[in-house]
């Protein structure tokens, strides 16, 4: 695999609809969404099917501002792996309501990103 | 028709073992809509199986009960795969001896959870009776009953005596004439039948629709078994993937059903195959690069996907558990359905909200 | 009625459960119940402290003392196997209830596999709140 990772394109954020479309219709089954967030801040998502023999998978890279495209009317079963980012992340993604494992205010946001800095200190309990 | 009404679904109901939560919209008594919420139970496991690579097999252990042996084994394979080592062919049968168990210990459990859903509490004890031989079966062999702590990265830390391997045929030769009677009962009653048939169906488009892996998407008629890839030892074995085409709860029952008469075949075709050797290989230096890593748990395909920067806590490790897309697919499979076959359905996906929520 | 034979059956056989708490129960040779030192082969190397995964294990080097936070250990056997002296054994039976959270403390001057039973606050190792 490529280990810069792919370039921070505004464009692979829209393209992910047509690509989503091509490996379904191609007879795979979207397996997952990992998003994982970079050392620069920016955020991986990779969009992984089971196509076979094999996992294939696509990767761009986004700022966390940035809004999503949801396939969840390409691939149905999409809706809770995009959930599952939303809440676990902070991202965006068009039309996914937040709040599939956190409930809004009174659980961290975003806990699975990085702290910014002074959580360095200790407060990261558990 | 009348006016709806909405009821909520658990968090607490005598059906679930854990907390989930669908909020039913009825009209009379015909479920019209669902929402599912759920994380009642999130822990957030992906962040603590990333702190520190050597001990996370422990802790991807505890991620679920009944399914702790195929988690381990997800997240050791995926650290083999990124140090490029093979373990050696002792090590993976005993893996896969191992996995069949718990799969029949999860099997077991979830059809005797059926037969209680429907209300048929002599089935469900027998079920657990026949699980209880599983049960004290893996305590011999692996020194408890739930999480065995066997898998290592490298292969399996504790090896299978040959008194052990002689245990393992007599328990199966045993068990095998109280499962084919467990069969007959669940195949041939009348009663569990007519709570079942026709009830809760997931058709084979929505199936694929939804991403249902497992039992779920085999009674749907989706031939896909990830054991036919031939991790750990199942290229050695021969077995193809039990499938039916109704997709309903009666269908789920009686995959699982099946996957335990098949669980023991492939035990029993692993015992004479293991010969003297090693169970595991040292690894050195930590991992770096990136892996997924799948194996097929009772609920059906688990994918780790693991990213390591050779250091000892992990970059990412992100978990994708079949029971998170075998629950979303309640919403195709309620809208319709009598409020009193809400249980059954619910259960017959055999709802994990210990894998769902993490 | 395809159970009506079973339940027959069942009727008339005996109980398949055991009255666990008058009668022991019927744990397994290899059952990993809890971990017990025997301090005079204790090189306090820290091996075991180190490997723990779940840091239920405190070594002393200056009191001789190793300390095991009981409801922390998990039974997985790790200690064991780092052992170069092999200080640590497994046994079979299980830790025994208790109304808080203990340790047990061995140390030398105890006879081997003994240890001493300290009680830690309710709250440990959770919020006060």
């Amino acid at each position: 695999m490529n280990e810069a990772g792919p370039k921070i394109e505004r464009n692979a954020c829209l393209e992910v609809r047509k690509r989503t479309k091509e490996m379904v219709e191609a007879g795979a089954r979207m397996i997952a969404i990992v998003a994982l967030e970079r050392e620069d801040g920016s955020i991986e998502l990779i969009y992984s099917f089971d196509r076979q023999p094999g996992i294939v998978d696509f990767r761009f890279q986004i700022l966390p501002e940035w809004e999503v495209d949801s396939v969840a009317d390409i691939f149905t079963g999409a809706l809770t792996l995009e959930r599952e980012v939303v809440d676990l992340f902070g991202l965006k993604y068009k039309g996914i309501p937040p709040g599939l494992f956190l409930e809004a205010g009174k659980s961290p946001v975003a806990p699975l990103r990085r702290r910014p800095a002074p959580a360095k200190g200790g407060d990261e309990d558990g | 028709m009348g006016r709806a009404t909405t009821i909520p679904f658990g968090p607490q109901h005598a059906a679930f073992l854990e907390p989930l939560n669908v909020t039913l919209t009825l009209e009379e008594e015909k479920v019209v809509g669902a929402v599912l919420n759920q994380g009642y139970n999130h822990r957030g496991m992906e962040h603590a199986l990333s702190l520190d690579y050597r001990k996370s097999q422990y802790i991807s252990e505890r991620v679920c009960g009944i399914c702790s042996f195929h988690h381990s084994t997800a997240y050791c394979q995926g650290l083999e795969s990124i140090y490029g080592i093979d373990v050696p062919e002792r090590g993976r049968l005993i893996r896969t001896i191992m996995m069949e168990c718990q799969r029949l210990t999860s099997h077991l459990l979830a059809l005797g959870h059926i037969a209680e859903s429907v209300g048929y509490e002599n089935l469900f004890m027998q079920c657990f009776r026949e699980r209880e031989l599983v049960m004290t079966l893996v305590n011999r062999i692996s020194g408890n009953r739930v999480h065995y702590s066997m898998n290592v990265a490298g292969g399996v830390k504790r090896d299978i005596s040959p008194e052990g391997l002689k245990d393992i045929q007599a328990t199966m030769s045993r068990l095998r004439p109280r499962l084919r009677e467990l069969h007959r009962v669940f195949s041939r009653d009348r009663t569990l039948s007519k709570r079942t048939k026709g009830i809760g169906v997931l058709s084979n488009q929505a199936a694929r629709e939804w991403g249902n892996v497992g039992p779920v998407s085999r009674a749907s008629g989706i031939p896909r078994d990830i054991r036919q890839d031939g991790f750990a030892a199942y290229s050695m074995v021969k077995f193809s993937p039990i499938v039916r085409e109704e997709g309903d709860c009666y269908a789920r029952m009686m995959v699982r059903m099946d996957e335990c008469l098949q669980s023991m075949d492939i035990i029993e075709q692993c015992l004479p195959l293991i010969k003297d050797g090693p169970v595991a290989i040292q690894m050195k230096g930590h991992p770096k690069g990136e892996a997924y890593s799948r194996v097929e748990a009772p609920r059906g395909e688990l994918v780790y996907f693991i990213r390591a920067n050779g250091k000892t806590a992990l970059e990412r490790i992100k978990l994708r558990t079949p029971a998170l897309m075998n629950v979303a697919s309640l919403l195709a499979m309620l809208p319709g359905c009598q409020l009193a076959d809400v249980p059954t359905i619910t259960v017959s996906v055999d709802p994990c909200i210990c894998c769902t929520d993490r | 009625m395809s159970m009506l034979t079973s339940s027959i059956k069942n009727l008339f056989s005996r109980p398949f459960t055991t009255r666990y708490p008058k009668v022991p129960a019927d744990l397994p040779p290899g059952n990993r119940g809890r971990v017990l030192y025997d301090m005079s082969r204790c090189i306090f190397c820290r091996k075991c402290e180190r490997s723990c995964p779940t840091v239920a294990i405190i070594t002393d080097r200056d009191a001789k003392t190793q300390t095991v936070i009981r409801h922390r250990c998990i039974g997985c056997n790790t200690c064991v196997e780092v052992c170069p002296t092999e200080t640590i054994t497994m046994v079979q039976e299980y830790s025994r209830p208790d109304t808080a959270p203990t340790v047990n403390v061995f140390s030398l001057d105890l006879p081997r596999h003994e240890y001493r039973i300290e009680h830690l606050p309710r709250h440990d190792g959770r919020k006060k709140d």
